[in-house]
C-alpha cells in the first residue's frame, strides 16, 4: 500500500487504484503518515523550508472546530424520496442553479443523463412556489438586497407566472 | 445607485449610527450618503449587474416639506412603475388591457429592530476610504466596507463628494471579485423635479385594484420551539415571526439575522406529502440558500452571505421538543 | 490519475463531508503556501497563523471551488489575500509585486528566507530536516538517488525517467518508493510518531 500511495502522490497510479488509495487513506491513520513524510520530503529536496513544528496538530485542532462542509446532495431519505430543486431567478426566466457542476462521483454517464433530465423536467413545470415566496419574504427584511425593486416585483412575477399557467 | 427598498432602509439604518462612532471618517460618509438618498432631488438610470444578468431602471426622487416622493421605472420586459410617498406604495403593472395597482406598506423595519445594534455595523466591518473614482462623469470617494471574517462580504461604496450621492455600490467577494453592483449610467443631482415626472402612465387604459394576493399575512410571534443555537459571530437576531402563504393550510416561521448589513433569513416549514424534503447548498444571484431537514420540519437559511454562513446557521437550527 | 485529479478527488471528498481529505490537502501544500507567504511576511509566527487563516478560509469555501482551476492556485490566492489583508489591518503595506503567479514563485530562492528568520527554534527544526534529509539522499545507492532527485527536484514524469535512466517504469516505481522509504526512515525519529509528540 504504501508503494502505490508513492506512485499516487506522482499523479502515476491508475483511476481504480487511485481511488482505492484514497479510500484507504481516510480509514488508515498510519497511511497518512506516509503521505505526511514523502511529502515533507520532496518539499526539503526542493528547499522548502520546513517550519512547520507542531503546525498539522494545531491546523487539526482548528479544522475539527470548524462545521463540516457540505456540497449539495441529493437526500436520501427513508420515508420520503427527495428531489433536486432548481431555482429560479427572481426576474425573468428560469436559470439553472450549478447543481449539475456540484454533482459529485456519479457512477456513470446514465446517471448523470437521468439526473439531467430531471433537473429539465423541473425547469419546465411549476416553479417552486416556497423558495419565492422565502425569497421575498427574506428581501422585506434585508437591507443589502441590491435585489432590482423588489420585493414589489416579487409579488407582480408571481401573478403573471399565475395568469400564464 | 438607488432603489426604493434599499436606500430608504439604508438611509434609517445608518442614521442610527452613534456620533463618536471608531472610524470616524467612514462613519461621516455613511450617514452623508443615507441623507442625501432621502433628501436629495434626483433623477437618473441606473443598473443593477449580477452574474451575467443586467436589470435597468429609472428613477426619480423629489424630496420636499411633505417628505419624500420617488417613482421606480423598470425599463426591462415588462413595464412596470412603482411610486411611493413616504411610506405608501403603489406598483403598478400592465399590459395594454388593463393596469394593475397594488397597494404595498412600505416596511420601515429598522429602527425598530435595531436599537440594540447600532454599533453592529462597525462591529463587523472596517470602513476605510479608498481611492477617488468617477461614474457617469461625477468624481466620487470609494468607501469600502472590509469584512472582518469571511462570514460577510465586502461592500464597496462609492459616493459623490459634493452631495453624498451614492453612485456606485458593490458586494465583492474574498477574492475581490464583483457578485453584484449598482451603477448609475446617467444622473442629475439637485434641481427642480416636476411632480408630473412622479405620476405613473396610466392614460387611456383601465385600472384594477389588486386585492394584494402576492402578500404574506401580517407576521405573528415565532413558533419558540425553533432557534439557532450558535450564530457566526456579529450576527444576532433581528425577527422572529409566523407567516402564512396564499393558499397554503401550514404556516412557515421566519427567523431573521443579521449583522448590521448583511441579512439572513431562517424558514421553517413542516414537510408534508405536498412538500418533499430537499437538502444541501445552492446559490441565486447573490442568495446563497441552504436546506436540510430537521424533525419533519423543512429549514431554509437564505442570505446575502457567503455560502459558510448560511450553511452554519442551518446546521445549527434547534426544534426543543416538549415544554409544550 | 495525474496530480490535479487527486487534489479534486481530495476536494471532492472533502466537500462530501470527509475533514481528513482537507488534512491531506494541508500537509501537502502547507510548506509551498508559507514559502509563498514568506516573500510578504517575515516573521514564522505570523507566516504560521496566516497559512491557518487561508487554509481554514479554503475550507469554508470549499462549496464554491468547482475545480475551474487547479487547487494550489485558488489555494494560493487565498493566501495572498490573506496576507494582504492582515497586512494591511497592521497598518503595513505589501511589497509592490504581489501580483506574481504560482509558478513564479516556485522559483524563489529562499536559501535567504532561513537566514533571516528570528525564531531559533524554527531555525534549527528546518535545519534539521534539511540536514538529515541531505544525509539521507546522498546515502543512497546511486539509482535509487537520481530516480528520486529526477522526481522531486526536475518534476520530471515516470515515463521519462524510465527513459533517462534506461529501465522499465516498474522500475521507476520501485526505486523512487525505496529511496522515499529509506529517507523516510531517518526522518521518523527526528519528528516522532508519537501522540506526546507535536508532528
Amino acid at each position: 500500500m504504501k508503494k502505490q500511495l508513492s506512485v499516487l502522490m506522482d499523479g502515476e497510479l491508475d483511476d481504480e487504484e487511485s481511488r482505492v488509495v484514497l479510500g484507504k487513506l481516510k480509514q488508515d491513520e498510519a497511511l497518512r503518515g506516509e503521505w505526511d513524510i514523502y511529502h515533507m520530503i520532496g518539499d526539503s529536496l526542493r528547499q522548502t523550508p520546513v517550519w512547520d513544528e507542531g503546525f498539522k496538530q494545531r491546523f487539526a485542532e482548528r479544522l475539527a472546530a470548524e462545521p463540516t462542509v457540505l456540497a449539495p446532495h441529493p437526500v436520501r431519505a427513508t420515508t420520503r424520496p427527495a428531489v433536486n430543486w432548481s431555482l429560479a431567478a427572481s426576474l425573468a426566466a428560469v436559470s439553472l442553479v450549478a447543481w449539475t457542476a456540484f454533482q459529485l462521483n456519479q457512477p456513470d454517464d446514465a446517471a448523470k443523463q437521468a439526473k439531467n433530465q430531471e433537473i429539465a423536467s423541473a425547469v419546465g413545470g411549476s416553479l417552486p412556489q416556497n423558495l419565492n415566496y422565502f425569497l421575498n419574504a427574506h428581501q422585506e427584511y434585508s437591507v443589502a438586497a441590491i435585489h432590482g425593486a423588489s420585493p414589489y416585483l416579487q409579488a407582480s412575477l408571481e401573478r403573471q407566472q399565475g395568469r400564464a399557467k | 445607485m438607488r432603489q426604493v427598498s434599499r436606500v430608504a432602509l439604508l438611509g434609517v439604518l445608518f442614521s442610527v449610527l452613534p456620533a463618536q462612532a471608531a472610524q470616524p471618517e467612514g462613519a461621516a460618509w455613511l450617514r452623508k450618503i443615507a441623507d442625501a438618498a432621502q433628501q436629495q432631488n434626483y433623477s437618473g438610470t441606473y443598473i443593477y449587474q449580477y452574474g451575467n444578468r443586467v436589470e435597468t431602471f429609472k428613477i426619480t426622487h423629489l424630496y420636499d416639506e411633505r417628505g419624500e416622493h420617488e417613482k421606480l421605472e423598470v425599463l426591462d420586459d415588462t413595464p412596470r412603475e412603482i411610486v411611493r410617498n413616504n411610506d405608501e406604495v403603489l406598483c403598478f403593472e400592465g399590459d395594454s388591457s388593463a393596469v394593475v395597482v397594488e397597494k404595498r406598506k412600505f416596511r420601515k423595519i429598522f429602527p425598530a429592530l435595531l436599537p440594540s445594534q447600532s454599533n453592529t455595523l462597525l462591529d463587523n466591518y472596517q470602513v476605510r476610504m479608498g481611492e477617488v473614482g468617477r461614474v457617469t462623469g461625477i468624481p466620487c470617494q470609494n468607501i469600502l466596507l472590509d469584512p472582518k471574517d469571511s462570514y460577510r462580504y465586502r461592500h464597496r461604496l462609492c459616493a459623490d463628494s459634493v452631495s453624498g450621492m451614492l453612485l456606485k455600490a458593490s458586494m465583492l467577494n474574498d477574492r475581490n471579485e464583483v457578485l453584484a453592483q449598482t451603477v448609475f449610467t446617467q444622473l442629475v443631482i439637485g434641481g427642480k423635479i416636476d411632480k408630473e415626472q412622479l405620476k405613473p402612465k396610466l392614460s387611456g387604459r383601465k385600472v384594477v385594484l389588486s386585492a394584494d394576493k402576492g402578500a404574506l399575512s401580517e407576521a405573528q410571534r415565532s413558533d419558540p420551539a425553533w432557534s439557532v443555537s450558535a450564530l457566526p459571530p456579529g450576527f444576532a437576531s433581528i425577527l422572529a415571526v409566523k407567516r402564512t402563504m396564499p393558499g397554503k393550510e401550514h404556516p412557515f416561521n421566519q427567523l431573521v439575522y443579521s449583522d448590521g448589513l448583511a441579512t439572513v433569513s431562517v424558514f421553517i416549514e413542516p414537510l408534508s406529502a405536498a412538500l418533499k424534503a430537499v437538502q444541501g447548498l445552492s446559490n441565486q444571484g447573490i442568495i446563497n440558500v441552504y436546506a436540510r431537514v430537521v424533525d419533519d420540519h423543512q429549514v431554509t437559511v437564505l442570505g446575502e452571505v457567503p455560502a459558510t454562513t448560511v450553511s452554519q446557521i442551518g446546521n445549527a437550527v434547534v426544534h426543543k421538543l416538549g415544554g409544550r | 490519475m495525474g496530480d490535479r485529479e487527486i487534489d479534486q478527488q481530495l476536494v471532492e471528498r472533502a466537500q462530501q463531508g470527509d475533514k481528513r481529505a482537507f488534512e491531506l490537502l494541508v500537509a501537502k501544500y502547507q510548506r509551498k503556501l508559507a514559502r509563498l507567504l514568506s516573500r510578504l511576511i517575515r516573521d514564522p509566527a505570523e507566516i504560521e497563523d496566516i497559512s491557518q487563516e487561508a487554509f481554514i478560509k479554503a475550507y469554508r469555501a470549499l462549496p464554491s471551488f468547482r475545480g475551474d482551476s487547479a487547487f494550489y492556485t485558488w489555494l494560493y490566492r487565498i493566501g495572498i489575500n490573506t496576507a494582504k489583508n492582515f497586512l494591511m489591518s497592521q497598518g503595513r503595506r505589501a511589497p509592490t509585486t504581489t501580483d506574481f503567479n504560482a509558478e513564479e514563485a516556485e522559483t524563489f530562492d529562499d536559501a535567504d528566507q532561513l537566514r533571516d528568520n528570528n525564531t531559533p527554534e524554527n531555525e534549527l527544526m528546518s535545519k534539521q530536516v534539511a540536514a538529515t534529509v541531505n544525509k539521507a539522499v546522498e546515502g543512497l545507492p546511486e539509482e535509487l538517488r537520481v530516480a528520486l532527485t529526477l522526481r522531486e527536484i526536475e518534476g520530471m514524469s515516470y515515463e521519462d525517467i524510465a527513459a533517462m535512466m534506461d529501465c522499465p517504469i516498474g522500475t521507476v516505481r520501485s526505486r523512487i518508493f525505496r529511496a522515499r522509504e529509506a529517507v523516510a526512515e531517518r526522518l521518523r525519529p527526528l519528528l516522532g510518531t508519537g501522540k506526546d509528540k507535536r508532528w
